[in-house]
């Protein structure tokens, strides 16, 4: 195949190589990936290995995760609609592709060892779809004058099952796809009876995307490792000049870095300085030596989030490492972390998780303090701990159980939830302890990893950041 | 985090890969004498797509006018004085970036009210955290308030600003058939009505012809935006075909090469899915992105577009690979080009603001069954009817913030197929696709049809429209050992 040829670098590239090897040196520059895009110096998959590596992630998830998630609620069919320009939050993880004038993604329980699984669509799938390559039956209605009616009515009039999940959830936005158009259109499609056995399918919801296979935690292990790498490379001294970067710069920073890399993503930048927490993104704030710089964020793709956070802190002139009393700050905060994931096993409900936490932190002379949304602390002078994790991985705060407060106006019903081996979670709180060299006001510091639930425990999928991230100030 | 340490990386500022000249640069380097490569300099960025930032700043401009100049009238012509938008994260509504965007947490609100002619719109928004100076409401709302992870929620606070402000006809987005204005999920609608109480509930109606309005009130700064974006499309189409080599790349390796052509120069492709590359041979049409080498003789065309700051285009490219010895595609098949644009033309004469998508179909219709053609009916853009015979299909379609948009839809009158679409005038202003295949008997292939395709977008005018980029006049061509050449190509 030709390369593009207007901008002509690879022809450029070629003559690169050929004049090194006249002239005998080697030198790494003639690789055309790597003038194509920075993000091959990651080793982020092209578009057609993504199509592969995702399609194969779903074939795996819909044969192993979704006959189970449908038997333990009762659930024999379950329904998934949506439509073109309004996605449906589970639409890629089911097989994406274009839905046209109504895309119907339905599962029937057929008592087999295998779900069957059905597509119809107004547009005809291409060959390199998942929905071509995956789904056993696939119906193209084009733009018929009923559309899709008769099939939806057929496809559930042939099964004859007993209870429908559909997509509606108060408190789980995941579970809540269904739109009211899109709820009254199949209740006018299948009739009065069938409407009768409509139940919300938000249980199977949660359950179907908590069963982590391990072709996704593969996919998902790498997405972390390059968010970490991309997080030290905004927080380098290579990036930072004091008096003048500010932490609005980075936040666009990592915004137009990710896209470079073929990804998306992005983070917000708090800055910590001698206590004091400055406004988030101020323009007109450069970093300056002493401040601790924090990012809170990731990259996605393949319809998988990261969220995780780190940190820097900014070397003043002379200094080669942190202060002793910030390094102190920052072992304890792990340790809180290791106590935090000792208790994080199959099982254990998340607000009475959040509750034994916060007991043992009140033990050790720590404020625990209540709902919050990653703002301020509740002091600036007093031994605090807050803790606000949660379920992480195909959306930043997703449908597992929460680490948090009984509300369920706030966190959804997961804070009543189990958690469940192999679901992934973000284990994240803050630790505000006083800091003797800033007249006695904390540092807020945060914590944010993210591990696998296991029989034996957590499994953090990446290492932990033990250490600061140091930047050298500016001359 | 040292396991994770990118030996060796400079970190880059925004868009800063190495170009071409650099690379001679070090060629020239090296020949002196082995020296190390320079730094990297200068952006990699072919189309010159603005940063992160400027998007943004962009973006902001956008909203900012569209919820000052287009959403007053679209609320009083429809009658309602209060307009409630609501999503949450990880389920977002179609009009979120539209209204404000940002992070909405547990649950957003966009509340907007009309204080009359005055006053105007009053803009709220409420929301669970804290939207950061590099978000687009807290510039442009009059008053925002971040709630927290409040146990009540945003309950107590919807409810006070509706009963505070008493509004006699409330707008939520709920529709059958139109995907763009029925962003209010199940879960959410019973929340409100719990939040407001079964007084307002019961003021609560369908906001989506004001969505309809908001939406296809053009203003300039947007238009702008979208003609640049449709410029880049037809630029990317062109060097997707520049780039097949005849008799080696398929349909579906075209398809990949643009995919990740769009990503490396920091685009999106269409949502629509239909970034499709399809060949036609000697009148047959070789299934979506297969398999199949492109061949001398093949007509290949692209249906596709490009994403951007929350717009799409939705237009096609067709070319001709030329034969050994050919400078051009034979006759016959210029002339059915030819007449494909003359059926353009007649089309674009038919829209006029004010009537129907239905009826500027059957003008159409009308007008072409007299030079001949059998007008066949719903088609998702997919297979003709006959092989042999003139046809003409017809799918017009609005087009802007989605490929297949809320405006007047230029077909027939199946509003299960088509949506409310169908019955809705054309207005002025308002971005169009001006879409239909024409299958032309060529006699080299022993009479079967080309099924050629016209895509096109453009901006309604007072009558017919104008051309936001100028429209494909003449087939592209590729020459036989590959590379776009002739007319048409720059």
């Amino acid at each position: 195949m030709r390369k593009w040829r207007n901008e002509g670098f690879f022809g450029a590239g070629c003559a690169v190589l050929l004049l090194l090897a006249l002239a005998g040196c080697t030198m790494q520059v003639g690789d055309p990936d790597s003038l194509r895009s920075a993000g091959a110096g990651y080793g982020i998959p092209d578009s057609k290995e993504r199509f592969a590596i995702q399609r194969d992630a779903i074939a795996e998830k819909l044969q192993t995760a979704l006959l189970p998630a449908m038997r333990n609620h009762g659930i024999d069919m379950w329904i998934v609609l949506d439509r073109e320009n309004n996605e449906e939050p589970l639409h890629v993880e089911l097989g994406g592709g274009f839905a046209g004038v109504r895309g119907a993604f339905i599962f029937h329980d057929n008592g087999s060892d295998t779900v069957e699984k059905l597509y119809y669509g107004s547009h005809e799938q291409p060959a390199n779809s998942v929905i071509a390559q995956v789904y056993d039956e696939t119906i193209y209605y084009g733009y018929s004058r009923e559309g899709l009616t008769p099939h939806l009515r057929k496809a559930v009039e042939d099964r004859d099952p007993q209870r429908i999940g559909v997509n509606t959830s108060h408190t789980l936005p995941e579970a809540d796809g269904l739109t009211v158009g899109l709820r009254n259109f199949l209740v006018d499609a299948i009739g009065p009876e069938y409407a009768s056995r409509l139940v919300s399918a938000e249980l199977l919801v949660r359950d179907f995307r908590l069963q982590r296979t391990p072709a996704e935690t593969v996919i998902y292990t790498q997405l972390l490792e390059w968010t970490a790498r991309w997080m030290e490379e905004a927080l380098s001294t290579g990036n930072v000049t004091t008096g003048v970067t500010t932490a609005e710069e980075v936040a666009w920073w990592l915004r137009d870095r990710a896209l470079e890399l073929g990804l998306t993503g992005g983070g917000t930048v708090r800055v910590v300085r001698e206590g004091e927490l400055l406004p988030i993104h101020d323009p007109d704030i450069p970093l300056e030596p002493g401040d601790i710089v924090g990012i809170d964020g990731g990259l996605r793709y393949l319809h998988y989030a990261i969220d995780i956070k780190r940190t820097a802190y900014i070397l003043r002139p002379g200094e080669t490492e942190m202060p002793e009393s910030l390094q102190e700050v920052w072992r304890t905060t792990h340790e809180i972390g290791d106590y935090y994931a000792s208790l994080m096993v199959p099982g254990a409900v998340g607000s009475e998780t959040w509750s034994a936490i916060g007991a043992e932190m009140s033990s050790r002379g720590y404020r625990a303090v209540g709902p919050d949304a990653g703002g301020d602390a509740v002091t600036t002078t007093e031994p605090e701990v807050g803790v606000y994790g949660h379920s992480v991985g195909n959306v930043a705060h997703d449908i597992g159980a929460r680490i948090a407060d009984d509300i369920p106006f706030a966190y959804g019903d997961r804070v009543r939830f189990p958690l469940q081996a192999s679901e992934w979670v973000s284990i994240e709180f803050h630790v505000s302890i006083p800091v003797p060299e800033w007249d006695g006001k904390t540092w807020y510091a945060r914590f944010e990893e993210t591990a696998q639930i296991t029989e034996e425990g957590v499994k953090w999928l990446i290492p932990t950041q033990t250490e600061l991230f140091l930047i050298e100030p500016a001359n | 985090m040292a396991d994770s340490h990118p030996d060796g990386v400079v970190p880059h500022r925004a868009g800063e890969l190495i170009p071409i000249p650099a690379v001679v640069g070090t060629a020239v380097l090296a020949l002196a004498g082995c020296a190390p490569p320079p730094p990297p300099a200068g952006p990699y960025n072919p189309y010159g797509v603005p940063s992160e930032y400027e998007q943004w700043e962009l973006k902001r401009t956008i909203v900012e006018k569209k919820l000052d100049r287009a959403l007053p009238p679209a609320m009083r012509n429809h009658g309602i004085d209060m307009w409630i938008v609501m999503d949450r994260e990880n389920n977002k509504e179609p009009l979120h970036d539209e209204v404000g965007g940002g992070y909405p947490g547990v649950r957003g609100v966009y509340l907007f009210f009309d204080r009359g002619e005055e006053e105007g719109v009053e803009k709220l928004f409420f929301g669970s955290h804290e939207q950061p100076n590099t978000a687009i409401v807290p510039h442009l709302f009059d008053a925002t308030t971040y709630y927290g992870y409040h146990p009540e929620g945003v309950a107590p606070l919807l409810r006070d600003a509706v009963a505070e402000r008493d509004p006699q006809r409330i707008g939520i987005n709920r529709s059958y058939t139109l995907p763009e204005a029925d962003g209010l999920t199940l879960g959410l609608l019973e929340y409100i009505e719990n939040a407001i109480g079964p007084d307002y509930s019961s003021r609560i109606v369908s906001a989506e012809l004001l969505v309809r309005d908001f939406r296809l009130h053009k203003v300039p700064e947007e238009t702008e935006v979208f003609t640049q974006l449709l410029e880049w499309s037809d630029r990317w189409m062109k060097e997707g075909f520049d780039a097949v080599v005849p008799g080696e790349t398929t349909a579906a390796d075209l398809y990949w090469l643009m995919e990740q052509r769009a990503r490396d120069v920091g685009l999106e492709t269409g949502e629509s899915g239909s970034n499709v590359a399809r060949i036609v041979r000697e009148g047959e049409q070789l299934p979506l992105a297969s398999e199949h080498p492109i061949e001398p003789g093949d007509i290949v065309g692209i249906d596709s577009g490009l994403r951007y700051l929350g717009f799409e285009t939705d237009m096609k490219r067709t070319i001709y690979v030329l034969r050994e010895g050919e400078t051009e595609p034979p006759q016959s098949i210029r002339d059915a080009w030819q007449e494909t644009l003359g059926v353009a033309g007649i089309y674009v004469e038919e829209m006029i603001p004010g009537r129907t998508g239905t009826e500027v179909w059957s003008a159409i219709v009308e007008r072409v069954q007299d030079r001949g053609y059998q007008v066949v009916g719903p088609d998702a853009g997919g297979v003709a009817v006959t092989d042999t015979r003139p046809e003409i299909g017809i799918y017009g379609h609005s087009v802007g913030n989605n490929s297949h948009d809320i405006g007047a839809r230029v077909a027939q009158d199946f509003p299960l197929a088509y949506g409310q679409r169908v019955r809705f005038p054309l207005v002025e202003g308002e971005w169009v696709s001006v879409e239909f295949h024409l299958s032309t008997p060529i006699p080299e292939w022993g009479g079967t049809t080309w099924y050629s395709r016209f895509e096109e977008n453009a901006q309604q005018a007072s009558v017919g429209v104008n051309w936001l980029i100028p429209r494909q006049e003449r087939l592209l061509l590729v020459a036989p050992e590959g590379g776009l050449v002739g007319p048409g190509n720059e």
